[in-house]
């Protein structure tokens, strides 16, 4: 006998059935070229400046 | 169906995840916008010059706010669940107590810690404004308030994710007067600043900027407990990319900023306190109107995103909405009220010690969705405890899981010293927090190695 809620039993069929319908549906190819630019390469190119840059030991 | 939907921890449906980017981005910048960003900054310019600083904790925000978005992005913008629902995969169906253990005690502190800045800073503002006699002790006031912020909030969150958004409409104003505070200071002090010696730099430069980085990825890493329940009322993964890393990476470091310069300059974090010496009593009252305003959107997002992640206790599942807000505000009010001045001089260290387990935590998560599942998850796992459950494993818990945090928590740990730190040689050109994280996904990945070719976890059904 299923633990889940009845209406939270349909919520997860109506899901499930989106889920096959959508499959691959996570980050697309323009969702990782943000990822990479703002979560890679703009840290990297930040550190670079940032160490290299500024005059002084600070 | 809506208002029940986003008042519980059931996974949303498509046409209940109805922010757009522009909302969900107003959200989570006011939600990342508070006075920590004070602290953050004043703790990295205790190492670092301005630029540099700045350039080290920037690329540490983001690096962290990254690492949150792979951890806990996939699988709440895509199914429509909050970050503690995301944890059952990994740590198994009781095992998830682990993660929202960690989450109560963060959001917690944070919550505390910013409902008496703005009890602090709201005190202040009635001495400048008249209202209060100069040196008014707030010893006495500052519980009552705090007090007055929580029933505030209380009222505020009783129509659920939807009154989160509108105060986010109103209080996201404050970021506007944050960064013109930082431009007056830029402005009028720059020779001052660029000149500037960090009080406790250390005389290894590349330990003073990988410290700079590794207090940038702590900083986001803590938005881990938050994230989820704003996220999952979006409609899909593609829609949070850029809102999370610039509406929640970006907002960190700008603001610190304004603690950093101040820390460098006038010695002092604190806006109300130098914005009086550099713009007059004018000024610092504008700055403790925003702090006041940037704690309260900030406070709103943690005990709504706590009271999210209450409800995957199955004693609290069917409880109401309002039993769930007093349940998250309670401890905050009584830290608020009865320990306000003592909370205040250890949170440094009570956050260092919770940091330790959000990079090992990010770790497991990111190698279980992306390697070991593959995107594949089982929503209906996720919300049974039923015998036989894919995400059983033994008993409701993961070893694998609990092991790799363990082994993450000590490599940080052996790396930094979150209090004191002491820091081992490896730490300069590492950091603490990626090396924990990495540790942490290669014991879980190994581990988990073992718990498929054993039939447990539902990576076989995947």
């Amino acid at each position: 006998m299923s633990d889940i809620a009845p209406e939270l039993e349909e919520r997860i069929a109506r899901l499930e059935g989106d889920l096959r319908s959508a499959a691959g549906s996570d980050f697309d190819a323009v969702s990782w070229g943000w990822i990479v630019t703002l979560g890679v390469v703009l840290p990297a190119v930040l550190l670079l400046i940032g160490w290299w840059y500024p005059p002084g030991n600070y | 169906m809506t208002v029940l939907a986003d008042e519980s921890g059931w996974p949303l449906l498509p046409t209940e995840r109805t922010w757009g980017p522009w909302r969900l981005t107003l959200t989570l910048t006011t939600t990342s916008a508070a006075t920590w960003c004070y602290l953050i900054g004043e703790s990295v310019g205790s190492y670092l010059g301005f630029i540099r600083g700045g350039l080290a904790l920037t690329a540490g925000c983001m690096i962290g706010m990254l690492l949150v978005l792979l951890a806990a992005g996939p699988a709440c913008a895509r199914f429509g669940i909050d970050s503690i629902a995301a944890t059952k995969p990994q740590f198994g169906s009781r095992g998830w107590t682990i993660p929202a253990a960690l989450q109560a005690v963060s959001i917690i502190g944070w919550n505390s810690l910013l409902l008496i800045f703005f009890a602090k800073s709201a005190v202040q503002l009635c001495i400048a404004l008249g209202i209060l006699a100069p040196g008014a002790h707030g010893a006495a006031l500052v519980p009552l308030l705090t007090l007055l912020a929580c029933t505030i909030i209380f009222l505020a969150l009783r129509s659920g994710a939807s009154s989160l958004s509108r105060v986010s409409n109103i209080l996201v104003a404050h970021v506007a007067v944050g960064l013109w505070m930082l431009y007056l200071l830029v402005s009028r002090r720059w020779p001052e600043l660029v000149g500037a010696v960090p009080a406790a730099a250390h005389p290894d430069r590349l330990w003073n900027y990988t410290t700079g980085v590794e207090l940038g990825i702590g900083s986001t890493l803590s938005w881990w407990p938050y994230i989820g329940a704003m996220i999952r009322m979006a409609p899909n993964p593609r829609a949070v990319v850029v809102p999370v890393l610039l509406g929640m990476g970006a907002p960190v470091p700008l603001l610190s900023l304004i603690g950093l310069a101040g820390a460098l300059v006038l010695k002092s974090s604190d806006p109300a306190e130098w914005l009086r010496t550099v713009g007059g009593p004018t000024y610092a009252i504008i700055s403790l109107g925003f702090v006041t305003a940037a704690n309260f959107g900030t406070t709103t997002a943690g005990v709504y995103a706590s009271a999210i992640g209450l409800r995957n206790f199955a004693s609290l599942r069917e409880r109401s909405w309002t039993t769930l807000l007093i349940v998250t505000l309670v401890p905050v009010a009584l830290v608020g009220m009865l320990i306000p001045e003592l909370f205040f001089e250890k949170f440094g260290s009570f956050l260092a010690l919770i940091a330790v387990a959000f990079a090992p935590l990010c770790g497991i998560q990111i190698i279980d969705y992306f390697c070991l599942r593959r995107g594949k998850l089982d929503i209906r796992a996720i919300y049974t405890q039923a015998p036989g459950s894919p995400y059983e494993f033994w008993g409701g818990f993961n070893p694998a899981a609990v092991i790799a945090l363990l082994a993450g928590c000590g490599v940080y740990v052996a790396l930094l010293n979150p209090l004191s730190y002491a820091s081992a040689a490896a730490y300069r050109y590492l950091t603490a927090s990626l090396p924990a994280l990495l540790a942490a996904a290669l014991v879980y990945w190994l581990l988990s190695l073992a718990v498929r070719a054993r039939g447990r976890g539902g990576y076989l059904q995947a």
